[in-house]
């Protein structure tokens, strides 16, 4: 049986990416290089107000005194921040008005990824904000929403349109001297999502934008931000892809969510960027600063993510619960395969009283990969009567990978209750057997254990998403199910 | 102030040697000192580890004498049945205090030790892995000038617990640098009882290192009991080699203490071993007790199991950092950890961090952490029961605390443990 879980192991080991294509757009690239012009260049190239060019100068100029962290555990090689391109966006982008002005290749691969825009648009019922590497090519549902108050944009658009909330909210959660790519994104980033749901507004539809990075040597910087004004609703949907390129590509974005006074943000993601081959060349590092704020009392935040891509994944959506009774939750699956190291996990910082947070993880480490889970819960001095349960689970697929857990759990008054459970194990032999016994065959086993495993988290996943993160997850174990 | 301990060695590197010779190490360790300097809180490790008075205070590493109070005997019941070897303010009580039995055993002072048998104690001196001492322990190794040392032969199993009083008292800031070493043989076995205990007085910190050897199929029982009065600031690492079959039976119970730091140090280096380590603290007022394990299964088919607890009043602080690292091939590991924490006061603060790192997949590891007060439930019954709220939460918390010394062998010492973590809860 040892053999035939080894040969399980090794076909889902050499399992190729899927979504390795390139798309030969002509691109508009900033030279090589970060300096005070790379951020003029930028700003000028987005016409930005000159409030946003101090921004991202300050920014910039606190970046330079900075330097990169290295206490993850991770084995990161040098970044050169002066090898990389800081903007690349298609040339001459126009703005469309339907659907059949769009550069017919750039649909091609929006299919080749399985979210046409047309079909998301037809069937699901879901928003796309699509952004292909920088610049945000279409914004559909936007008249549906409008009706609404609830503004959808790209954030370039934000800016100019709506400068006074992006003034108001932008930084608020991750100020720029927050950490170092935190610091690189406010000074570089180049486009991303702008959400703000009005007061008492439940949004019909899920609003959903999907990231990919096209252009070898660029970075990837993507700024987004989510307003939940009071007793609103939303929930948002990320997907990421990128192509096959040998060179490591930087993606460093922030995500930075508020929800107000009785709003619940519910924010899913499914991440699949190139993870590198099987030899660990090439990938995706995927460093990026992801917070949220229960500002207002009642208030929600629900992060979901499912993390199968990227070469590196350096991540940790983290709330931060100031309202009393508000409530955070965190649901995650990771899972990591050839050379690929994932250094992921949450922080709860509880502020308010009566605040409640839940955090649910799952790993799944298969080859020579590394998947951490590292997690913060605090509850501070007068975070009275919080509450926080934690569980975090790892599986190990193969006797070369690593799986482990760093939790912090750090609590400054006698009211609250904090627990948190870990295991690591691999799949028992007695449940392989017993499957294999009523008829299924190793594979199918293994394929049914893991889905089981993951399938907390994969159920807390918006409907669409749903399906095709357990699609992922099967793909991912598809050399092993035959 | 780094500089000024590198000055006071290098105007007393002769004499030091003179009192207890190890060579070149001492030259070797201030040099990694220079280097290294104290720890920060910035480094993983120290983060939740008040450093600052080593910034401000030298600890003077040569300790003044004074005369020794015999009174404190009396405080500690139980030793009739046992061997004792006192070290007051780390130097042997009774100067150069060594018994060597029939059996072959050897016990007492390491400098005595040294002097008599300096071929076998130099086998077993400094034999920490460079990469795992920090300042604290470099600093130890320059200025160290006695301990306890313990030899127990192959295949002898000794009866009666050997017990050692560490004590302290001192009215200047002062560095005590000790170093305990102890050795067991293959098969042999034997029960270790430690008292740790100093008197109100001022600043004083106290710099150990315990390296302690099992050789195949021997077995250790280890339990002690911490109870620092003053201001004292302890770093007590203890670093364990564990070989085939062996077992080590810990129990740490620390009662008081200002700054208060074990750090357990635990490999595990041939199959079929087993490291059961326990800890409580009970803090108060303005303590700070840190208990750190790291747990190296180098090897396949060990079983380790670590469960700590504390109890926090007052403005005290409590950390716990469990670290279990499963290496590459080590199968069929089972590895445990748990720490359960409750908050009496609104002002105390707990910081629990339990970390597995693993690299082998067919392990059973998991570890729990949970940080409350008492259940409200358990007390509301045990109220209609006719107990008083006091009353009621006095038999929790001991019963809670009582938890920890389960697995004791030593009967009559997990008596007066318990009667004084009783003693201590109720004065809490």
């Amino acid at each position: 049986m040892a053999d035939e879980q080894n040969k399980v192991i090794k076909d889902f080991a050499a399992k190729e990416y899927e979504f390795g294509f390139t798309t030969d757009i002509e691109m508009e690239l900033a030279p090589k290089g970060l300096d005070e012009s790379t951020i003029k260049y930028i700003s000028e190239k987005k016409e930005e107000p000159a409030w946003m060019y101090e921004y991202r100068l300050k920014a910039f100029r606190h970046w330079k005194t900075m330097k990169m962290p290295d206490w993850a555990h991770l084995k990161i090689p040098k970044i050169d921040y002066q090898d990389l391109h800081y903007f690349a966006s298609p040339k001459n982008m126009p703005k469309y008005e339907s659907l059949d002005e769009v550069d017919p290749e750039l649909l091609e691969t929006f299919d080749k990824l399985g979210i046409p825009l047309e079909e998301q648009k037809r069937l699901t019922g879901v928003a796309v904000d699509a952004v292909f590497d920088s610049v945000s090519v279409k914004t559909t549902f936007q008249e549906t929403l409008k009706d609404l108050g609830i503004i959808f944009c790209s954030m370039s658009e934000a800016i100019k349109n709506y400068p006074e909330l992006v003034k108001k909210y932008l930084g608020s959660v991750v100020p720029h001297t927050d950490n170092y790519f935190a610091a690189l994104n406010a000074a570089v980033f180049s486009d991303g999502s702008f959400c703000y749901i009005p007061k008492g507004v439940r949004s019909p539809v899920e609003l959903s934008t999907y990231f990919r990075i096209n252009t070898a040597g660029t970075g990837q910087f993507e700024r987004t931000l989510i307003v939940g004004d009071e007793r609103s609703y939303v929930s948002y949907l990320e997907g990421c892809t990128a192509p096959m390129r040998d060179e490591n590509q930087l993606h460093a974005a922030v995500v930075e969510i508020i929800a107000h006074k009785d709003a619940e943000v519910k924010y899913s993601t499914v991440q699949n960027w190139y993870p590198g081959d099987k030899d660990g060349k090439g990938g995706i590092y995927n460093f990026v600063t992801k917070r949220a704020i229960c500002k207002g009392d009642n208030s929600k935040v629900s992060w979901t993510q499912m993390e199968t891509g990227s070469a590196i994944t350096w991540k940790y959506p983290s709330t931060i619960l100031k309202g009393d009774n508000s409530v955070a939750e965190f649901y995650s699956v990771a899972v990591t395969n050839n050379h690929q190291q994932a250094d992921t996990g949450t922080k709860m910082i509880h502020i308010g009283q009566n605040t409640k947070s839940t955090i649910v993880s799952k790993g799944i480490s298969i080859g020579q990969s590394e998947n951490i889970y590292r997690g913060l819960v605090k509850f501070g001095k007068n975070a009275h009567n919080s509450r926080n349960h934690s569980q975090c689970d790892s599986l190990l697929l193969g006797d070369r990978c690593g799986a482990h857990t760093f939790p912090y759990i750090d609590v400054e008054n006698n009211t609250g209750i904090v627990e948190h459970e870990a295991t690591t194990s691999k799949i028992a032999d007695e449940q392989l057997f017993y499957l294999k016994q009523r008829g299924l065959n190793e594979e199918e086993a293994v394929s049914l254990i893991v889905n089981g495993y993951a399938k907390e988290v994969l159920k807390q996943l918006p409907l669409e998403f749903a399906a095709e993160a357990t699609n992922l997850l099967s793909i991912s174990l598809e050399g092993s199910v035959g | 102030m780094k500089e000024k301990y590198v000055k006071s060695y290098k105007n007393n590197r002769h004499s030091l040697n003179k009192f207890l010779d190890l060579s070149d190490l001492r030259e070797k360790a201030i040099e990694q000192f220079e280097k290294q300097g104290f720890p920060n809180s910035k480094n993983e490790k120290w983060r939740n580890f008040d450093l600052k008075e080593f910034e401000k205070i030298f600890f003077n590493p040569f300790v003044v004498q004074n005369e020794m109070n015999l009174k404190f005997f009396n405080a500690i019941p139980g030793f009739e049945e046992s061997e004792l070897f006192v070290l007051y303010n780390g130097f042997s009580s009774f100067e150069m205090q060594l018994d060597k039995f029939k059996n072959g055993v050897i016990f007492g002072s390491l400098r005595a030790a040294m002097n008599n048998y300096p071929e076998l104690v130099n086998s077993y001196c400094n034999k920490i892995n460079k990469q795992y001492l920090n300042g604290f322990n470099s600093l130890n190794t320059a200025f160290c000038f006695d301990g306890f040392f313990l030899y127990v032969p192959d295949n002898t199993k000794v009866d009666i617990p050997f017990s050692i009083v560490n004590y302290y008292k001192n009215t200047v800031p002062d560095m005590v640098a000790t170093r305990n070493i102890v050795v067991l043989g293959k098969n042999a076995e034997v029960n270790i009882v430690q008292v740790e205990m100093s008197d109100e007085h001022d600043m004083q910190f106290v710099n150990s290192i315990t390296e302690v050897f099992l050789d195949e199929n021997s077995k250790l029982e280890w339990d002690s009991m911490q109870k620092y009065r003053g201001k004292t600031i302890a770093i007590n690492p203890v670093f364990i080699h564990q070989k085939e079959k062996s077992g080590l039976y810990k129990t740490v119970s620390t009662l008081r203490g200002h700054k208060i730091r074990n750090d357990i140090h635990c490999k595990l280096t041939g199959e079929n071993c087993n490291a059961d380590i326990n800890g409580l603290y009970i803090t108060n007022g303005n303590d700070l007790i840190e208990n750190q394990v790291f747990l190296d299964h180098a090897v396949p088919n060990c079983d380790s199991n670590q469960f700590f607890k504390g109890i926090l009043n007052g403005k005290s602080r409590g950390a716990f950092t469990g670290y279990v690292l499963v290496r590459q091939d080590s199968q069929k590991t089972n590895a445990f950890q748990s720490n359960k924490n409750i908050i009496i006061s609104d002002d105390a603060v707990v910081h629990t961090n339990p970390f597995l790192e693993i690299y082998a997949d067919d392990v059973k590891c998991s570890h729990g952490a949970s940080v409350g007060n008492l259940d409200e439930n358990a007390l509301f019954y045990m109220r209609t029961r006719g107990l008083d709220e006091k009353e009621a939460k006095d038999i929790l918390l001991s019963a809670f605390a009582l938890e920890v010394l389960n697995n004791m062998k030593n009967i009559d010492f997990k008596k007066i443990i318990s009667s004084e973590i009783e003693k201590t809860l109720l004065h809490n």
